[in-house]
């Protein structure tokens, strides 16, 4: 694990394009949708999504903002949002090189070799696991490529990545 | 008489005023358990004459707006800051004392949710109810695609699926206030970032000093415990916090400096009256006025304002003057019985007259008044009877002290009996010349807060978004429904009026709960299970989404057609109900919407618009309507007291004659006008608070004038007369003097006020002075 975040730590801002899948129940095709991921150390993460609509959503300290075409930024606590915030944190933590701040809420579990290494993240709070089952990612060194997260209900999300 | 027979006497007498400490302890003691003391600021307000300045002093009196508390933690870093701001809420949210509790966080209030989705369609903005026409269901549809792939989407789909055409959002968007404050880490902060800002409303009215305190109590008790290292700073203002800040000061301030006055008192009485004996007669006559004065006031009224107390003690000051005349007018060569009879009569005069002037306040008719003047009265009656009937038989001619001899040099002193017209004169002229305004008509101006703490408050309140209340449109009806029909028909000329710039936006009761009619005509409007069924097919066309992932929905729009619509009665206990009972009026038979106008470009169109309405529209200038009601106070208090200085006058004339009264009465009209000409020259506007210190400065200034201008029979009855005065003068300047140290704006103007002006009459008095001994 230490290894694993000794590989993904970021001192400069980096930027990967993402390519996105949601496999959803009440859909009758996966929904698409792309964008780019960022990170800022210490603690500025933003997902913009460019397609099918832009949509930045950028969490600085425990405050997500989201902005939408044609609305006022719109702000919210992640403290009192177990559920977004786990989302939004693995992916922060992750793309950020923070394992640590894993441990609050997820039980981690590491496989693989640098090379070719994998992290499931199982929530360790009821509130999360109430509706998140798993999400797994692996990559390549210091490269997140893979992340899917898994829901309680079976729907699920693919998320791949592609570093500049 | 022999010595035996004399220390038999004094031996009674002694016992006499034990028995009449003991008394006055068991009275005090009683008192003491059953006062109950208000602090309700209303009390010291006109009452209402127009419908607007009725809704006006509603709000003042109960209205939510008087239940907001606003909190700043600060001394922290703000990411430490923000945790405990969100651990305090959640504390506060437990408490019964708190009605709400915000600060940012989104809240889950799960009543609240529910009830909002069970009456989505009946309080949609939308004017159909539901976006539920195949194209723009087409277009919702869309919408929740994206939302649903958003991060919260997983969080969301159950209601996006329930909620299709996206009600919920368009009513929460309808019902966002139009400044939200700055949000950092999670929480509300004010825009520097050093201040964790929270937004409270208590179950208590503000005024409730009981129940504030414990509010607040709560509250810095519970920010102590969050955060042990004692850096953590919590700010709290609010008109409950004005109140409780308030009392306590008075009371800090009251016990302390009246503590120090009374020591001072005794110590000055000890060395004027060199007599033991006589200084504790003078504190049981004291004490005994007080008594009378409490138990007056509270066998007319419930409970006793704590400005009435504060004040009437003061103004009772004077009473503590008759014991000291008579004490020092006392000789060897003389009986107590003689000495009164001889001094009795200017007594009464000043007693009566000085009746008669509170008699005024109790017929201005405002509360505060009236319990002030009755409670100087009954004080004033008291030691007029103790005077009369009590005291003769306790003091003691062989205690008596003569004057000191420098005291001659006084009588020397020019009388200038053309003087108080000229200080009248130059003090009229003076205040006509002042670019200074006389007055302040600010409401601001009647409250005893420090300036330090209004600034606080208004910087949390602008940071909070708090809207400029200063414009208002008052809809009366019969009832909430009726006012709610009002407020909806005049939605289309508000939107004109916002169109053309005459205001820049508003906020109707109607938005957050529609008129059952209003609710009624939706229900009509929303299709029937198989419509809605075969326009959702021709929407769902082509999109991503399953056609029979809608179940809910249908239900939904199914169930809303028969619900029974929400009236305002079905909100308690929801925070909807807060926010609706500070725009919806209600009282038994009627009820009034306050639409609110922010941002008011044209007020002369503004107006012109409402007076078109009709009667049941009316526009409040909430600034201008405070002023006026401000200034009638003023008028009235000042007429009331015209009236009492024409009473007295005649009442003198018929007792004194022409001269006389003239030689009293113009040194007094000197002295007031003189006091707030320097007053104004000091850069000081006038409140009530002031107006209460002139008619103490006029009363007193009235009694030395009487009591310079007696006739007397002897060299000796003259030069008592001046030492008698000049000590009631200087014990009245030094306890008013020490009242200038207090932290309350309240109390240095009094102290200030009186401490001047007692000394310009005193000195206008003596010069003025019209009579030499006759015997001379």
């Amino acid at each position: 694990m230490s290894e694993l975040a000794t590989l993904l730590h970021r001192d400069a801002p980096a930027t990967a394009d993402y390519h996105e899948f949601q496999y959803r129940r009440v859909l009758t095709a996966p929904l698409e949708r792309r964008g780019e991921l960022y990170f800022a150390p210490p603690a500025t993460f933003e997902k913009r999504v460019r397609l099918p609509v832009s949509e930045t959503y950028r969490i600085e300290g425990e405050t997500l903002s989201m902005a939408f075409p044609d609305r006022a930024i719109r702000q919210i606590s992640l403290r009192n949002q177990p559920l977004l915030g786990g989302l939004m944190l693995s992916f922060k933590a992750i793309i950020g090189g923070q394992l640590d701040s894993l441990d609050s809420t997820f039980i981690t579990t590491v496989g693989g070799t640098a090379d070719q290494w994998t992290l499931d993240l199982r929530p360790s709070q009821p509130d999360v696991a109430k509706y998140l089952e798993v999400i797994h990612v692996s990559g390549h060194r210091s490269e997140p490529l893979h992340f899917e997260v898994v829901e309680r209900s079976g729907d699920r999300t693919v998320t791949e990545i592609a570093p500049r | 008489m022999s010595v035996d027979q004399t220390s038999y006497s004094s031996r009674r007498q002694w016992l006499l005023m034990a028995t009449w400490a003991l008394l006055l302890a068991l009275g005090g003691y009683f008192v003491a358990r059953t006062l109950s003391v208000d602090s309700d600021l209303r009390l010291f307000l006109p009452a209402a004459q127009s419908p607007e300045e009725r809704i006006l002093l509603d709000e003042l009196k109960e209205g939510p707006g008087t239940r907001v508390l606003l909190v700043a933690l600060s001394g922290l870093p703000a990411e430490q800051l923000a945790p405990l701001s969100d651990q305090l809420a959640n504390l506060l949210r437990d408490h019964p004392a708190f009605a709400r509790v915000e600060n940012g966080t989104l809240q889950s209030d799960p009543t609240m949710q529910e009830l909002m989705l069970r009456y989505r369609y009946l309080l949609s903005p939308r004017a159909q109810g539901c976006a539920c026409e195949t194209e723009t269901l087409r277009r919702e549809l869309d919408a929740r695609l994206v939302e649903l792939g958003s991060p919260a989407g997983a969080l969301a789909e159950d209601l996006l699926l329930r909620d299709p055409s996206g009600e919920m959002q368009a009513i929460l968007d309808s019902w966002l206030p139009a400044i939200e404050p700055q949000l950092q880490d999670g929480v509300w902060f004010s825009r520097d970032g050093q201040q964790a800002l929270l937004f409270l409303q208590t179950a208590a009215p503000g005024f409730d000093a009981d129940r504030q305190r414990l509010a607040i109590t709560t509250l810095t008790e519970a920010a102590r415990d969050l955060e042990h290292s004692g850096r953590l700073a919590v700010a709290v203002t609010g008109p409950g916090a004005f109140t409780v800040l308030l009392e306590q000061s008075v009371r800090v301030d009251v016990t302390l400096l009246g503590g120090l006055a009374g020591i001072g008192s005794v110590l000055f009485l000890l060395l004027v009256l060199r007599s033991l004996r006589h200084t504790l007669l003078g504190l049981l006559c004291l004490a005994t006025t007080s008594l009378a004065a409490i138990v007056g006031v509270s066998l007319v009224y419930p409970s006793v304002h704590g400005i009435t107390l504060a004040f009437g003690f003061t103004l009772l000051g004077v009473a503590m003057d008759y014991p000291v005349h008579l004490m020092l007018h006392l000789t060897r060569d003389a009986t107590a019985r003689q000495t009164l009879s001889h001094v009795w009569p200017t007594m009464r005069l000043s007693i009566v007259t000085t009746c008669i002037a509170y008699l005024a306040l109790i017929l201005t008719g405002f509360t505060g008044l009236t319990q002030l003047g009755l409670f100087t009265i009954c004080g004033l009656v008291a030691t007029g009877m103790v005077l009369r009937w009590v005291l003769p038989r306790l003091v003691s001619p062989s205690d008596s002290s003569a004057p000191p001899a420098w005291l001659l040099a006084v009588d020397r002193l020019p009388r200038l009996p053309a003087l108080p017209l000229v200080v009248l004169g130059a003090a009229v002229a003076a205040l006509i010349v002042s670019p200074r305004p006389l007055w302040s008509n600010e409401l601001a101006g009647l409250t005893p807060v420090p300036q330090s703490l209004q600034d606080l408050d208004a910087r949390l309140r602008s940071e909070l978004g708090a809207p400029d209340l200063r414009y208002a449109l008052a809809i009366r009806a019969p009832d909430a429904e009726s006012a709610l029909q009002r407020d909806e028909a005049l939605k289309g000329e508000l939107e004109q009026l916002v169109a053309t710039g005459v205001v820049g936006s508003y906020e109707s009761p109607s938005r957050l709960l529609p008129s059952v009619l209003h609710q009624q005509q939706v229900q009509k409007g929303l299709p029937a299970a198989d419509t809605l069924r075969s326009r959702m097919h021709d929407a769902l066309a082509g999109s991503a989404f399953r056609e029979d992932a809608f179940a809910t929905f249908f239900a939904d729009i199914e169930g809303s057609r028969t619900l029974a619509p929400l009236t305002p009665a079905a909100l308690s206990g929801t925070g909807l109900a807060d926010r609706l009972g500070a725009v919806l009026l209600q009282k038994p038979d009627e009820a009034t919407a306050l639409v609110t106008l922010s941002d008011v470009k044209d007020p002369v169109r503004l107006a012109a618009w409402a007076a078109s309405k009709g009667n049941d529209v009316l526009l409040l200038d909430l600034k201008s309507l405070a002023e006026s009601l401000i200034a009638r106070y003023r008028t009235l208090a000042l007429a009331a007291l015209g009236f009492a200085l024409v009473v007295i006058g005649l009442v003198m004339v018929v007792q004194l004659r022409w001269r006389a009264t003239l030689a009293v009465l113009l040194p007094v009209l000197a002295t007031l006008a003189a006091t707030v000409a320097l007053l104004n020259l000091g850069g000081i506007q006038l409140t009530l608070f002031h107006v209460v210190s002139l008619i103490l400065v006029g009363g007193l200034s009235f009694d030395y004038g009487l009591f310079f201008n007696r006739s007397e029979a002897t060299d000796d009855g003259a030069l008592r007369t001046r030492y008698s005065v000049m000590v009631c003068w200087i014990s009245t300047l030094g306890a008013f003097a020490l009242l200038m140290l207090s932290r309350m704006p309240v109390l240095q103007a009094l102290g200030s006020t009186v401490a001047l002006g007692v000394t310009l009459g005193f000195m206008l008095s003596l010069l003025a002075r019209h009579a030499e001994p006759e015997a001379k």
